[in-house]
């Protein structure tokens, strides 16, 4: 059975993981536009201040260890399901039985003047944190665009290093997809008070260059910030376009269905160029989340080793992280407005927490500084528990927990 | 495989277990030497990774299960959770970044934050010891050894339907 997968992340390598277990015949080829070895791409922050080195951030069991296994260092351009086939880059073409699209996301770059200046960089992959790393060599200030989760990694990671930073974001608040005003309000705070700059409902609207190194960020404020280094973290879209001719249907992203199969047979889809439906909130959405994409490789390779398996229910909100020294852990809906849902919050100290419901449901929650016992109610949430009566104990155990 | 079966009405809360988790993790290297007062003389002393909680129908200690699919090795995004050799749910100290993804993951709420080493904790088995250290201290015999793969099926339906089990 000749399988190929295209992707070199999580939700790829867990896929292949799979097929090799299943599938004694499996011939693989893996196509990917990043070289070999494979690395954990939330550890890439900690390449920027040193905090670990290249060996460090690499996955311990490289899949490809393995004769079956043939890595092409390419990039997929199209795929023809009527000849069962996909053409790569290099000119050449690679014949599938099955085929796995875990191609992910790339970085969204904002259309302003000045985005190809030296000094102004995108940031999500490994190559790209080497060349940070280099640049910040000399460098005093630096201003990251973008002031969601991986924005606010990278310019912590960068903080650690000595420079000046200045995040922008042009949303009300930072963390827009983990946090609510409150939380997101009380982790600014948290950053600013070690020395980090915030400029929250405002967006860069020219970057400024001499000679054609980036020297500074003029914001739609009418402030302008000085930089010698600028990052452009402001969101990803879904790698889908060379699918166009490939009469694969496409809504946001991939579609496909719970066996991870898109409209095409034989081919699968999994990871950051899929949309998925969250039950929790009722949306279709891409989500670019790691465990979404560990679930969705892992049914793909199921499915793709002829065993039959279905996607567990998957969130477009499920995060943990810790900001400025404060953990936070949020899932499903993080704040509204409509009176049919009962929300509930609590703080204490540098705590809080807050509980969404729907009906006897909990759809939503954040907890901000302690995060004990915090899986226990995510998948009350994933599961769509009905608590029924014992909704307000709920509340109680999960608030009362503050205070002892 | 042998497991940790949990017989929550032979459990009268003592929490012995706890005290005996946290004695076999203390950082002494050998065991002759991981004692109570080691353990609690350390600049930070050791986690406990099984909790007895009050549950609906008495106490019962509550204890990582090493999921067949464990959402924690699922959701962890550094590489630290893994499993080992022997099936068990580890976690690589050096791995951890502590971005707390596996506490997020944990249906059963085992995994804890070492705010001062900054890393996850959890159950590790006792790889080192022949029985872990809770099962061993266990008074009531509420905490036991079972190996599941010698069960018949049907016993291991009725263990895992027993009340509290």
């Amino acid at each position: 059975m000749r399988y190929v997968i295209v992707g070199g992340s999580i939700a790829a390598t867990t896929a292949l993981n799979v097929i090799r277990a299943n599938r004694p015949d499996a011939e693989i080829q893996v196509v990917a536009d990043e070289a070999m070895p494979f690395y954990y791409r939330a550890l890439i922050p900690f390449l920027l201040d040193n905090s670990r080195i290249v060996d460090d951030i690499l996955f311990t069991e490289q899949p490809t260890n393995d004769e079956r296994v043939h890595f092409h260092h390419d990039q997929c351009i199209g795929v023809d399901p009527g000849k069962k086939m996909i053409g790569l880059a290099s000119g050449t073409t690679c014949s599938y039985d099955k085929l796995l699209l875990a191609a992910g996301s790339s970085s969204r770059i904002p259309d302003i003047p000045g985005v190809a200046s030296q000094g102004v960089f995108t940031l999500r992959n490994m190559d790209e944190a080497l060349k940070v790393r280099e640049a910040l060599q000399g460098c005093r200030n630096a201003v990251v665009i973008g002031g969601a989760l991986a924005g606010v990694k990278m310019a912590e990671a960068l903080k650690r290093t000595g420079v000046h930073l200045t995040v922008v974001e042009q949303r009300s608040h930072i963390l827009p997809f983990i946090a609510d005003t409150e939380t997101a309000r009380r982790m600014s705070n948290k950053l600013c008070e070690q020395g980090m700059e915030i400029h929250s409902n405002d967006s860069a609207k020219e970057i400024l260059a001499t000679d054609g190194q980036a020297t500074g960020v003029r914001l739609a404020s009418g402030k302008t910030i000085s930089a010698d280094l600028i990052l452009l973290m402001a969101g990803v879209r879904p790698n889908v376009e060379f699918l166009a001719d490939s009469g694969i249907d496409i809504d946001q992203a991939v579609l496909t269905d719970r066996e991870m199969q898109t409209s095409v047979v034989d081919v699968y889809a999994a990871g950051d160029m899929v949309q998925i439906h969250d039950a929790v909130i009722g949306k279709d959405v891409v989500s670019a989340l790691w465990g979404n994409a560990v679930h969705m490789g892992r049914t793909a390779g199921f499915n793709m080793s002829g065993i039959k398996a279905l996607v567990p229910p998957l969130l477009s909100s499920f995060n943990s992280t810790e900001i400025g020294g404060l953990p936070i852990i949020s899932a499903g809906l993080l704040h509204t407005d409509s009176s049919h849902y009962a929300v509930y919050t609590e703080a204490q100290g540098e705590n809080y927490r807050k509980l969404i419901f729907d009906q006897d449901r909990l759809v939503g929650m954040i907890f901000l500084g302690d995060v004990s016992r915090a899986g226990v109610y995510t998948n009350l949430i994933r599961n769509r528990i009905s608590l029924g009566e014992r909704k307000d104990a709920l509340v109680r155990e999960i608030m009362s927990a503050l205070y002892y | 495989m042998e497991v940790i079966y949990v017989q929550a009405d032979k459990c009268l809360g003592c929490k012995t277990c706890e005290i005996e988790c946290r004695i076999a993790h203390a950082e002494e290297n050998h065991a002759e030497k991981k004692t109570l007062l080691a353990a609690i003389s350390q600049v930070r002393p050791p986690k406990r990774r099984l909790f007895v909680e009050q549950g609906e129908i008495g106490k019962t200690p509550v204890i990582c299960r090493h999921c067949e699919e464990a959402p924690c090795i699922v959701d962890c995004i550094s590489g630290s959770i893994y499993r080992d050799e022997q099936g068990f749910v580890r976690r690589k100290k050096e791995r951890c970044m502590g971005c707390w993804s596996c506490i997020m993951a944990c249906p059963f709420g085992v995994v804890v934050r070492d705010a001062e080493a900054h890393i996850a904790v959890k159950c590790d088995h006792c790889p080192d010891l022949e029985t872990p250290a809770c099962v061993a201290g266990c008074p009531t015999r509420a905490l036991q050894l079972v190996d599941v793969d010698s069960l018949p099926l049907e016993r291991r339906k009725e263990l895992l339907l027993k009340k509290g089990g």
